[in-house]
């Protein structure tokens, strides 16, 4: 039972309990604010798993980046403004079950399985390797995806406010 | 030996008393908590003083000078001032997000302070990713700041968290990239590597001397970082989000107290924390031209107990917090001299200025150091006059 | 939970609980945020399970150092970076033209 254990531990417990929020909460502004508790659960699995690189990197893009995009949108929603508070329980029940059959089905299988564990993984620091890694078997990957930047460019054509039908009218037309 | 050695040192001794386990557990993250707040709360409320009495001395008045000798001890009395108001809310503010808000930027702040190299024997946690580890927790800054606008429940602290957010989140790109420069230089992002690396050249040795004199490139991007920090840490020229004299206080308007005493607080850290991250990969951190200070040994033992690593510590210690002090004045100091910019010139300038310049750096940085195989200005220098 | 942080099953019952809850949150959500907050769980948590493999069953495949599964992850976090700007960019328009983003009334072809 070392500090490895109950970091672990305390990052399950924080990250199923945000998970279950984001699911399952009305409010979607604190649906978004538990997304963060889990994501930051998701960094500390990584660091304990020896993955440093990819901890910093996700608390940078997801934390950081993503979570402050979708805040942005949740509160120029109006789901926040209308009040709009309760989903409708009925609406779970088909959700719940295919989760919970998906669920039941995946863990069956894996707990099923015979995973033979290194005894102690020895973690060495990973930046290197990945730097490595991504000039040399992963590179027409890394190019492919700096040609997503495409994508961002899209997003940003998309997003733009270009005709008058887009902006807000008020009955007597005036803006 | 490193802070986390010293730590070790007592949990090593704490383990014979409790066994490992639980208490052990509790007392490694507990023991890491209290020292950084140890050193973080104190320095963050010395600079609101320090902050007062500069303002004091550029606008020619005299600043706080009675509670304690020069005023020094004005700090404690703000703190107990703070802890002692009462906690009052608006009524339809998000009670949960409200409390929780300050605590994020409080995190963002504290918690990079252990990826600081104050020594060369003195650093919270030798990571291999140091400096990434810190541009990390500096993202949750930004959270904590949109988050409590919000909560709020006031127009203009929303608008003020709203431009705060977007304006850190946006600075954060050339932030980055004058980092990757100085990481495309040393080969590591370990602060230890970052800052041995930048010792005063010689004939054996492998330093280069600061950063920041490396490469004409160099110098622009400490530049770009210093003004980069300047705007994550919503300092003027960049502090539209929370402006005075426009948005009330912007998006701590509502918050009153001991909360805002946590936003004040991690807003002077995050100063304190960028400008160690600079003296550390630019200004050499604890090197002094012409001289090694990791060559002084004066013999000095207690029993068989080696002192002269303290000695070293301790005044690469006072260099590096000279080099700190110096630019935290600088801080200051265009805080109280330069106009605000408005949000859209400070998104033009981050954008259309900031970040195509820093990628030219780092373009011509990768350039240089593929071209001269590392070497910096000084090093060619000394090659070219036949000194080594 | 002695040897949880080196038991591998446990890793991978936590991706599959995180990806259950973002199935659940992209099934039922009515917001089009709320949809998307459920892809990025159900993201999570197969970039967890890849690291949590690339970390806990070295030594399979012989002579191979490379880090694939922190490649992969990384490509995820990436991408679902991409994918947060042009969601949030569709919202807007949506938001533009139909004053609305509640997906159950978005059902309707206009032109």
């Amino acid at each position: 039972m070392t500090l490895a254990d109950i970091f672990v531990a305390f990052c399950f417990l924080l990250g199923g309990a945000a998970a279950f929020f984001t699911a399952f909460h009305p409010n979607i502004l604190y649906a978004a604010i538990s997304l963060i508790g889990s994501l930051v659960a998701v960094a500390g699995l990584y660091g304990a798993l020896g993955a440093d690189f990819l901890a910093a990197a996700q608390l940078i893009i997801y934390v950081g980046g993503i979570l402050i995009v979708i805040l942005f949108a949740v509160m120029m929603s109006e789901d926040i403004y209308k009040r709009r508070f309760f989903e409708g329980a009925k609406k779970y029940i088909f959700p719940v079950l295919a989760a919970a059959l998906v669920f039941g089905g995946l863990a069956k299988v894996t707990l099923d399985a015979d995973w033979s564990v290194a005894t102690k993984p020895d973690f060495e620091p990973t930046a290197r390797a990945m730097g490595w890694a991504l000039v040399g078997p992963y590179a027409l990957v890394f190019q492919y995806v700096v040609v997503l930047l495409a994508g961002l460019i899209g997003a940003v054509i998309i997003a733009r406010p270009a005709t008058k039908m887009q902006k807000f009218t008020d009955d007597e037309g005036d803006n | 030996m490193s802070l986390a050695e010293f730590l070790s040192g007592i949990n090593y001794f704490i383990a014979h008393l409790f066994g490992t386990g639980l208490p052990m557990a509790v007392f490694s993250i507990l023991s890491a908590v209290i020292v950084l707040l140890l050193f973080a709360m104190p320095v963050g409320g010395f600079c609101t003083y320090l902050e007062r009495k500069v303002a004091a001395d550029f606008q020619e008045r005299i600043g706080p000078n009675r509670v304690g000798p020069l005023g020094l001890l004005q700090f404690f009395s703000d703190g107990i001032k703070m802890f002692l108001k009462e906690d009052s809310i608006s009524k339809n503010a998000d009670r949960w997000i409200y409390n929780f808000a300050p605590s994020l930027v409080m995190a963002g702040s504290f918690g990079a302070f252990a990826a600081v190299p104050f020594s060369a024997y003195m650093i919270g946690a030798d990571l291999d990713i140091g400096i990434f580890y810190a541009m990390a927790l500096g993202s949750l800054v930004s959270l904590g700041v949109l988050l409590g606008a919000w909560s709020s429940d006031n127009k203009w602290s929303l608008i003020g968290g709203m431009r705060g957010a977007a304006q850190i989140v946006s600075y954060e790109i050339p932030l980055g990239i004058a980092v990757l420069s100085v990481i495309t230089i040393c080969g590591s992002m370990n602060m230890h590597t970052l800052v041995a690396q930048q010792a005063w050249p010689t004939a054996g040795g492998e330093g280069h001397f600061w950063n920041v004199f490396h490469n004409p490139f160099m110098i622009i991007n400490f530049f770009i970082y210093f003004t980069a920090a300047l705007a994550e840490c919503n300092r003027t020229p960049f502090d539209l989000p929370e402006a005075e004299s426009e948005l009330v206080s912007g998006f701590n308007t509502e918050f009153s107290g001991m909360r805002f005493g946590l936003y004040a607080l991690s807003e002077f850290a995050d100063v304190i924390l960028f400008a160690c991250i600079a003296t550390a990969i630019f200004l050499g951190g604890w090197h002094v031209p012409f001289f090694n200070l990791q060559s002084i040994n004066l013999g000095l033992s207690i029993g068989e107990l080696d002192l002269s690593p303290l000695i070293q510590s301790v005044l690469m210690i006072g260099v590096f917090l000279f080099k700190v002090s110096v630019l935290v004045f600088v801080v200051m100091w265009l805080r109280w001299t330069l106009p605000r910019l408005r949000v859209d010139q400070l998104m033009n300038l981050c954008w259309k200025y900031l970040i195509p310049i820093s990628f030219f750096n780092l373009i011509g940085v990768a350039i240089w150091t593929w071209a001269f195989s590392g070497r910096s200005m000084l090093q060619l220098l000394g090659q070219l006059l036949g000194v080594y | 939970m002695a040897g949880l942080a080196t038991h591998l099953p446990a890793y991978l019952i936590f991706s599959l609980v995180l990806f259950s809850f973002g199935l659940v949150a992209a099934l039922a959500r009515r917001s089009a945020i709320g949809i998307f907050m459920g892809v990025e769980l159900m993201l999570n948590g197969a970039a967890l399970n890849f690291v949590a493999f690339q970390a806990l069953r070295k030594g399979v495949i012989a002579n191979d150092n490379w880090l694939h599964g922190h490649i992969f992850s990384l490509f995820i976090i990436i991408l679902a970076a991409i994918e947060a700007a042009v969601a949030l960019a569709i919202v807007l328009r949506v938001f533009g033209t139909r004053q609305t983003i509640d997906a159950d009334r978005s059902d309707e072809l206009r032109g």
